[in-house]
């Protein structure tokens, strides 16, 4: 278990190491920051002086060492557009997103497994014919559309919801029920292949012939190695809902990390695209990781091995 | 002699070949050909979009902004869909946003493919570093928030045709290289591949004369998925203004731009969300029947 879990760490390190390389040498890319930074009437001289203001006189690789050394004390720099602190802008629109993407995943969950486990119990029939449909759909609607028709129905048509915003519960419906079609899908067709293969084994065939109820046979049984690489995609679907919530929250006008990447990118104030870019990785890589040892902890098989 | 063996010309009668097979199993296969119909209409509306178009899609016309669509009152055939914000026709912004989508989705998908597989494939038949080196690409690819990464460098490189079909193509080759790896471990372990190794087959020989064959159906699913994926990402790109840009009439853009009367000309957003909507749904089950049919195990 030890060796399994440190190589897996091992491996995540190396992982955040390459993606935060990568993504500081990506946004250094953006053509002539100094000159970007100073004005369009701006004087060499003044130009200048703000490559030696931001240290981007120095060399590539010793401008990432300054950056990650900083950024491993906590330290992301500061906003060029306000002059913030990084590390406090994201703080403070950290808890949108993280709300919008668990209760995404929670909806995503508690709709996709159960029809999941019914479309295989009852394989072809309409209940299964329904689900894959839904999977149909949610694959394939543009979600900044779908937004768009939600809010167009329950807040214009029916106006049982607000359109924008993020003050009440009420709020958050519309964006929560965009977000989990983003993942609903996959985690549908996943736990119903999964349990198909379980069915069709040779350990649920022994316990019917135990002659254990289907209760125990389907959850207990089937379930149980059925959910192995849904827990692992739940993980992984939760990093894609924190990077995929940016046309979520630029739809329902929610203050959240998206949208401030997005205000970002468009103001070109890269120390804040950076840092969301790098922390969304983090997340990404420290769920998978997460993930892992779960699956470990529930299939002897993976950590044995 | 009475118990000579049948001739073996009979036997040809008996065995169809894997491709009279799947030409048979394609003509009973529903949502294969619906599928078709719907990626051949997008790609006859790309193709021929000055001829089929009624009107000029940036042709401005303040005079008659807004015009409703044939089905609400007020509306006339001269303007099929109505009329956006500028008095352009819908219909003809429509189909010509389909050249943007067609093009960006399917240089996408051909660009990571390309990319993508050939990574899986060298990983897969390889093994050892070279494969851990592919694995790792993989994992770092996979840790990049997509979205935002190609947002950032549709910024940063600008909103062409060209410069978001490559971003795109660079951010989804992933599953490419996961399936292509895996497929390509499947058949390394057979038989045929042994033979040509024995025989001096060298290893490019036998990556693109042995292994490609027997994982291309694989690759042209997952090309279809990755299409359709490409296509919606477009859309969200050019809808969150960091994409094509204006007035290049892209389905997402069209979305966009309706998004400012959807209170009560609802159609402007509709039309062009569910043009990108059946669209996908059609390279979906394009995909779906494609794999189903050209199957090895499904022949009999």
């Amino acid at each position: 278990m030890w060796s399994y879990f440190l190589k897996r760490l091992g491996i995540a390190v190396l992982v955040i190491i390459a993606v935060s390389i990568i993504s500081f040498v990506l946004l250094r890319l953006s053509g002539d920051l100094a000159r970007d930074l100073a004005g369009e009437d701006a004087t060499p001289a003044q130009v200048e002086q703000i490559e030696k203001l931001y240290g981007l006189d120095k060399p590539l690789y010793v401008q990432y060492f300054d950056w990650a050394f900083k950024a491993l004390k906590g330290d992301l720099g500061r906003s060029l557009y306000s002059n913030e602190p990084v590390f406090n802008l994201i703080l403070s629109r950290l808890g949108v997103t993280a709300l919008l993407a668990v209760l995404g995943l929670g909806v995503a969950v508690v709709v996709a497994v159960p029809l999941g486990v019914f479309a295989a119990v009852y394989r072809n029939s309409w209940i299964d014919r329904c689900s894959l449909g839904l999977a149909v759909f949610g694959s394939a609607i543009p979600n900044f559309w779908f937004a768009l028709i939600l809010i167009y129905f329950f807040s214009v048509k029916l106006r049982w919801l607000p359109i924008t915003g993020s003050e009440s519960w009420a709020h958050f419906v519309l964006p929560t029920i965009t977000l989990s079609t983003m993942v609903m899908p996959q985690i549908m067709r996943l736990t119903r292949g999964g349990m198909i293969e379980a069915l069709d084994s040779e350990y649920v065939k022994m316990a019917w012939a135990k002659g254990l109820g289907p209760g125990v046979v389907f959850f207990k049984h089937a379930l149980r190695n059925a959910v192995l690489p849904v827990v692992a995609l739940a993980a992984v679907s939760l990093g894609f809902l924190l990077g995929g919530s940016v046309i979520v929250e630029a739809v329902f006008s929610l203050n959240g990390i998206g949208s401030l990447a997005y205000e970002s990118i468009r103001r070109a104030d890269f120390p804040i695209v950076q840092s969301i870019l790098f922390m969304l990785s983090f997340s990404y890589v420290l769920l998978t990781l997460l993930a892992d040892l779960i699956n470990a902890r529930l299939d002897p098989r993976i950590r044995l091995h | 002699m009475p118990n000579a063996p049948a001739p073996l010309d009979n036997m040809d009668v008996a065995m169809p070949t894997p491709w009279q097979q799947t030409w048979d199993m394609a003509k009973y296969h529903l949502g294969l050909q619906i599928g078709l119909v719907i990626v051949l209409s997008a790609a006859l509306c790309a193709l021929f979009a000055p001829f089929l178009a009624p009107a000029d899609p940036f042709a401005q016309d303040l005079g008659a902004r807004l015009a409703p669509p044939i089905w609400e009152a007020g509306g006339s055939w001269e303007h099929i869909f109505g009329t956006d914000g500028f008095g352009r026709d819908v219909l003809s912004r429509l189909i010509y946003g389909a050249q943007v989508t067609m093009i960006v989705g399917f240089g996408a998908a051909v660009f990571s493919g390309l990319v993508g597989s050939t990574l899986g494939i060298v990983g897969g038949y390889l093994g050892g570093r070279v494969d851990a080196l592919i694995i790792f690409l993989i994992n770092v690819k996979l840790a990049m928030p997509g979205v935002l990464i190609a947002l950032s460098l549709v910024s940063i490189f600008g909103g062409s045709l060209l410069s978001i079909t490559i971003i795109l193509a660079l951010l989804f080759w992933d599953r490419f290289a996961v399936v292509a790896r895996t497929a390509t471990q499947q058949v390394r372990t057979r038989e045929f591949i042994a033979a040509a190794e024995c025989s001096g087959a060298s290893k490019v020989w036998i990556i693109f004369r042995e292994i490609l064959p027997n994982i291309a159906n694989q690759i042209i699913v997952i090309g279809s998925l990755e299409m359709a994926i490409a296509i919606l990402i477009e859309a969200a790109l050019s809808f969150l203004g960091l994409g094509i840009q204006p007035p290049t009439p892209s389905w997402g853009i069209l979305v966009s731009e309706g998004r400012d009367f959807m209170f009560f000309k609802p159609h402007l957003i509709v039309i062009p969300g569910l043009a990108i909507f059946i669209l996908v749904i059609g390279i979906n089950l394009l995909g779906d029947g494609i794999r189903d049919v050209t199957e090895p195990q499904g022949r009999n």
